[in-house]
């Protein structure tokens, strides 16, 4: 234990940079602080940590730190690509040799992303809204009646009917929320995606990557459209994130 | 009043849905295989200015999932009262 640990190196994110050793500051990692350091390949660099090596479990302070340390290179840099979370290397040399290998891509990314940051907009319906929508359909309503006082078993294909129901109302009120809220804001924005809801009450699960130059004026946007829908729905508006929902790179290695 | 966004750690949730699988994602192979190792297959995919599918890579992310849900649950399903925004 101890000096004797092996040491391996922890993979933040990637930067553009002109210059060596940027300074990030230090990092606490599992109860002790770590320097945050970059190695670097022509204009690019890996914003890195020496660690014990080991697996990191995904667990909140484990997350935390990778996140706020990629939010605190975000603040001194304008151009950083995310690498996702628990990825630690043994040496120093296999981060270089892995970010040659990545250059080419890294050289395409930066003039995409360079002074933009990603947003994530997430609508909840209120519960209460949905359930007026639920009561506005009388085929709805009237099922819902017969449903009642049923056993489980004697009901059972007429609740299979109200689920499908149910399903079809919030597709609908999803496409509404598609063309009221995010088509708008699409138009603000640089790029823009559309996830999968994660929950049934979720009515859009959105990225928006918008250019630094317009985050005011994005951020009114959403506001507006707030305004207009508070009633209904709950907006979740979080950022800035760097572009994790706008670069998709998997690594692998050719079995040769 | 106004919405505002924000990445603090009230929003775990948020933060567990970016960084466990997106952006630069790396098999665990690579990990322990990279010295002297030339053929890297990289796998790019910039959706810029697109809404393609997301490709889910659910082995490598299910086996991570499970490790969210023990420790980082109770914070997810507090979010679900979703109150914690400025309205």
């Amino acid at each position: 234990m101890g000096d004797q640990e092996e040491k391996g190196i922890y993979l933040f994110c990637g930067i553009q940079t002109e210059q060596d050793g940027d300074s990030f500051g230090t990092v606490e990692i599992e109860g002790t602080e770590r320097e945050i350091f970059t190695i670097g390949y022509k204009d690019a660099a890996m914003v890195v940590a020496e660690v014990p090596m080991k697996i990191y479990h995904p667990n909140r302070d484990n997350l935390m730190f990778h996140q706020n340390t990629v939010s605190k290179v975000m603040e001194q840099n304008n151009t950083v690509i995310p690498i996702s979370f628990g990825n630690v290397f043994k040496t120093r040399d296999d981060v270089k040799v892995l970010l040659e290998n990545l250059y080419p891509q890294f050289e395409k990314l930066f003039p995409e992303i360079k002074g933009k940051i990603e947003v994530g907009l997430k609508v909840i319906g209120k519960k209460a809204w949905l359930e007026n929508k639920v009561n506005e359909n009388p085929e709805a309503v009237k099922k819902a009646a017969a449903v009642k006082g049923k056993s489980e078993a004697a009901s059972y294909y007429e609740r299979i009917q109200l689920g499908g129901m149910a399903q079809k109302m919030v597709q609908e009120i999803q496409d509404d929320i598609k063309t009221e809220i995010f088509s708008p804001l699409e138009k603000t924005a640089e790029a823009a995606k559309a996830n999968e809801s994660l929950s049934e009450t979720m009515l859009l699960n959105a990225s928006f990557l918008v250019d630094r130059d317009k985050e005011e004026l994005f951020d009114e946007k959403v506001n507006e459209a707030h305004e207009k829908w508070k009633d209904k729905v709950d907006f979740k508006y979080t950022g800035p994130w760097p572009a994790y929902n706008f670069i998709n790179i998997r690594l692998t290695v050719e079995e040769s | 009043m106004a919405v505002q966004k924000s990445t603090d750690s009230s929003s775990l949730a948020e933060v567990i849905d970016r960084i466990l699988d997106k952006g630069i994602v790396i098999d665990a192979f690579v990990r322990v295989s990279v010295v002297g190792i030339e053929i890297l297959t990289v796998e790019a995919r910039v959706v810029i200015a697109s809404v393609d599918t997301w490709l889910r890579y659910a082995e490598a992310v299910g086996l991570l999932r499970d490790e969210v849900e023990e420790e980082g649950l109770p914070a997810q399903s507090n979010e679900r009262g979703n109150a914690q925004f400025s309205i």
